[in-house]
């Protein structure tokens, strides 16, 4: 019973680190921004699809795909916020999310039209014998993705905190007006921010291609989940971006492993909305009511 | 609201009644049937996404609740389907009042949010629920409704043209409370909201009793339109939740122009005719809405309407500074 | 050193400014005062480039700045320190300063204009590790002061500086806009408090919905209390 209940939590680290990685860009962007990125999930998923090309269609070891993806993906979260994005900088909110909605029919669709439906194999090159861990046991493809996930939300969040660009993208966070006033190319730290946005979901796709497979149906269900795992942690909050995304994984896992696998995607709506319900504000206080 | 625009609904209405009398092809029949049917909901959608101005993503969960409500209660309890048309509406609206009131205390994001949750657990629910909902398979063979009186038949709907015209009449119907509501003080409250809560505050409306007002009525339309939906199509399965109706009816709305009481009907027109005569590039077709969304949103934000009242109006030299509307 | 010539600014299809002509000779404090909503605030954006003039130039060192950015314009030596702080408050005041100097690529320059700072500002240096927010008001707008300079200018911009502070600590904003004029840079104060940014200043120009409505010596202004109070309200 112990063991069944660890196993179901390691599970659940691991599906935590895919929703916390995706949830991160989110909530940077959003709090930064005050855009609410519609096509995460999209990016997500064309992460794991261009991993699929890169390791099965271009032959390319895992370990090379996944640099070049990542770089593929910075530069699409470049364009994106230069093409559709700046031009919105000083819209209504509603606005720029009907244009990121408006990116994610057209990605999803597009994506549908060059890869087909049917979910894609990502060669990571690991066996898939599992490693055994006092009794739990864990592929090596898991045991992959907790590490990098460790290592790139690390990596994050010392860009944030120590370096010279990090410093300027958390004073354009706390207070745009005083970012501008020293020179802080506001402009040019928001792309890096999607960029960086749409990078870590990539990653996270290509983590969860290759521990199952890159499918074009989980991303509406992803970008859904990544801004519950944004509210459950509040919005703008880069810890709680992570502490919510292990947190839902957690809770679907044991939810799915005890109680009942049907529901397991619901759980964490149902947390959310209980959450509103008692807490309008959101669990950090982050949200703010309507009423000021 | 204008007399352009109101003359524009009757316009529609009237060429809608007239038009089977000398088109008779029945595929034309069947995508206007589909247009209607979008315009209900897209004009329900608007209430709340272009008078108060909050995006709800969860619409199609209305769409789906009525739906399903329909299915079941003809299929299970026998009930006739054109009295099952405003029991979904009224079903629908019970979910919007419980779904509203959660969910319009939030602040803007969270509403888009909270609303595509509740849409995203209905469709999960659907799935699951085998015991009520059937689950993936959803239901087939819904009977269509059926107008007798007195044990003689008038309509048995087993001609296209009779659908045309049931879905012309919730239509109706549907531009009438629309129409009342934006020429009511509905609509000073709403518009308030917009513009300026404070302001709305100010003057003794009580934006969120507005918001939730407009919202359960929107919710009570769309219910209607996935009951008349059932019965046409006499098949439900859970993608009426899902979120390709609710791009759909969005995108009607942005391209008609949000806002108005003709724009989502335009917009219904546009798109629906595209929708079914552009089968054949059905593949690349929601690619091509995505760019379409997009460049509507960045350049025409106020919709198709927006355009044709725009031109009026420079034409007659009232805009001048302020076409730098949002 | 720095010249407005018939500018008109605004936010969106609101005009506020109408046709502002203006100057600040080198090394000059200029004080701009004016009644609320008269568009001082305003007219400062528009110099350090928040927001774009719809009309006119803004010329600096015989350089166009009307189209520049504000990290052009505070480059070329223009600092804003802007009203409210507008401190980072979950920043330290050290991490504030540094931000201050953030195009400043030589980082001995930036130790030493920091020491400098510390130098004129001690309670900046007591707390340099505390977050900025946990401040008390004065040590905020001191911190913002010492923010503004870091970028090393050559003109700087004080909206309101005063504001909330107690009489004593307003004597201590005072003195430092004189350190700052005897250090030879240029200064246009913005402030409520007309008394104290006339004695500051040499010139003075007073604002009146969003257009120049006077311009004189800041001693004339002062001697003809009864006119200022016409043009104040
Ligand atoms: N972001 C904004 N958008 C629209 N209008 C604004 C904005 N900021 C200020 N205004 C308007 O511009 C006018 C001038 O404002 P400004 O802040 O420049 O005045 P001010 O002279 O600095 O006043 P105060 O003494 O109160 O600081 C006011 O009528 C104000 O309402
Ligand atoms: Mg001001």
């Amino acid at each position: 019973m112990l063991e069944t209940a660890l196993q179901f939590i390691l599970n659940g680290i691991v599906t935590g680190c895919f929703y916390a990685l995706v949830a991160v860009g989110l909530t940077l962007v959003f709090g930064m921004m005050g855009v609410v990125n519609f096509a995460q999930g999209e990016f997500f998923v064309l992460g794991g699809m261009l991993a699929y090309v890169a390791t099965v269609q271009l032959g390319l070891p895992f370990y090379a795909a996944i640099p070049a993806v990542l770089a593929i993906m910075w530069v699409v979260g470049m364009v994106v916020d230069y093409v559709l994005l700046r031009p919105m900088r000083d819209a209504h909110m509603l606005s720029t999310a009907m244009v990121t909605i408006g990116l994610s029919i057209f990605l999803l669709n597009t994506m549908l039209l060059v890869f087909g439906a049917e979910p894609k194999n990502i060669l990571s090159g690991f066996s898939s014998k599992p490693i055994f861990m006092g009794g739990l046991l864990i592929t090596q493809s898991r045991l992959f993705t907790i590490v990098i996930s460790v290592v790139a939300i690390i990596a994050v969040h010392l860009l944030i905190a120590k370096t010279r660009v990090g410093r300027a993208m958390r004073a354009v966070f706390q207070q745009k007006e005083a970012a501008a006033l020293v020179g802080i190319p506001i402009d040019r730290i928001y792309r890096f921010t999607f960029a960086l946005g749409t990078t870590l979901a990539a990653l996270s796709g290509i983590l969860l291609g290759s521990v199952f497979v890159a499918s074009l149906s989980t991303a509406e269900l992803t970008t859904v989940k990544a801004f519950v795992v944004v509210i459950l942690g509040g919005m703008g909050s880069f810890a709680g971006a992570i502490v919510g995304g292990l947190l839902l994984g957690l809770v679907e896992s044991l939810w799915g492993g005890f109680v009942s696998t049907g529901y397991m995607d619901v759980i964490g709506f149902a947390l959310v909305i209980v959450l509103l319900l008692f807490r309008p504000r959101g669990l950090f206080g982050m949200a703010e009511a309507r009423e000021r | 609201m204008n007399r352009l625009e109101t003359r524009g609904v009757l316009l529609f209405l009237a060429l809608a009644a007239l038009a089977p009398l000398v088109i008779t092809d029945q595929f034309f029949i069947h995508v206007m049937v589909m247009v209607f049917f979008y315009a209900i909901l897209a004009s329900s959608l608007n209430l709340t996404v272009g008078f108060v101005g909050e995006l709800s993503l969860g619409h199609a969960a209305f769409l789906g609740i009525g739906a399903y409500a329909s299915a079941i209660l003809s299929t299970e309890y026998g009930l006739p389907a054109l009295a099952c048309i405003p029991v979904a509406g009224l079903l629908a609206a019970l979910a919007g009042l419980v779904i509203g009131l959660i969910t319009l205390h939030l602040e803007g994001h969270f509403f888009v949010l909270i609303t595509l949750a509740f849409a995203e657990v209905l469709r999960l629910i659907v799935n699951n629920w085998i015991e009520v909902t059937r689950g993936p398979l959803g239901f087939s063979s819904i009977p269509p409704p059926r107008l007798s009186i007195g044990g003689h038949v008038l309509m048995d709907f087993s001609s296209r043209v009779q659908f045309y015209y049931l879905a012309l009449a919730v239509l109706a119907v549907t531009i009438g409370v629309v129409l009342l509501y934006a020429q009511s003080a509905f609509r000073v409250g709403a518009v308030a909201v917009r513009e300026n809560r404070r302001l709305a505050k100010a003057v003794g409306i009580d934006p969120f009793r507005q918001a939730l007002l407009t919202f359960v009525i929107g919710a009570f339309l769309a219910g209607m339109a996935g009951s008349f939906y059932a019965h046409y199509i006499t098949f439900v399965g859970p993608e009426v939740f899902g979120f390709s109706f609710m791009v759909t009816m969005l995108m009607m709305v942005a391209l008609g122009g949000k806002g108005t009481v003709l724009g989502p009907l335009l917009g219904a027109l546009l798109i629906g005719v595209a929708l079914e005569y552009l089968r054949f590039i059905n593949e690349i077709r929601l690619s091509v809405f995505g760019i379409l969304l997009i460049l509507v949103t960045m350049y025409l934000p106020q919709g198709a309407i927006g355009l044709l009242a725009w031109r009026r109006m420079r034409k007659a030299g009232i805009v001048k500074v302020s076409a730098v509307t949002r | 050193m720095l010249e407005l010539k018939g500018v008109s600014a605004g936010y969106g299809p609101v005009e506020i400014l109408r046709d502002v002509s203006l100057q600040v000779g080198e090394a000059e404090v200029v004080a701009l005062v004016g009644p609320n909503g008269a568009g001082k605030t305003t007219l400062l954006k528009t110099i350090s480039g928040l927001i774009r003039a719809t009309a006119g130039n803004v010329v600096y060192d015989g350089q166009d700045l009307t189209r520049a950015s504000a990290a052009v314009i505070v480059g070329a030596g223009i600092a804003h320190c802007p009203e409210e702080r507008k401190v980072w408050s979950h920043m330290s005041v050290e991490e504030n300063l540094e931000l201050g100097a953030y195009l400043v690529r030589d980082r001995g320059a930036v130790r030493r204009s920091l020491q400098d700072i510390y130098g004129e500002f001690p309670v900046l240096e007591e707390r340099r590790t505390e977050l900025a927010g946990r401040l008390s008001g004065g040590q905020q707008q001191m911190l913002a002061v010492g923010r503004a300079l870091m970028s090393q200018p050559k003109l700087v911009l004080f909206d309101e500086p005063s504001l909330g502070l107690s009489p004593i600590l307003i004597r201590q904003i005072a003195t430092i806009v004189e350190r700052i004029h005897q250090r030879g840079i240029a200064v246009l104060l913005v402030e409520q408090n007309v008394d104290l940014a006339l004695r500051l200043a040499n010139r003075a120009y007073v604002l009146g919905s969003g257009k120049v409505v006077a311009e004189d010596k800041a001693s004339s202004l002062r001697a003809n209390p009864s006119l200022l109070k016409a043009y104040l309200g």
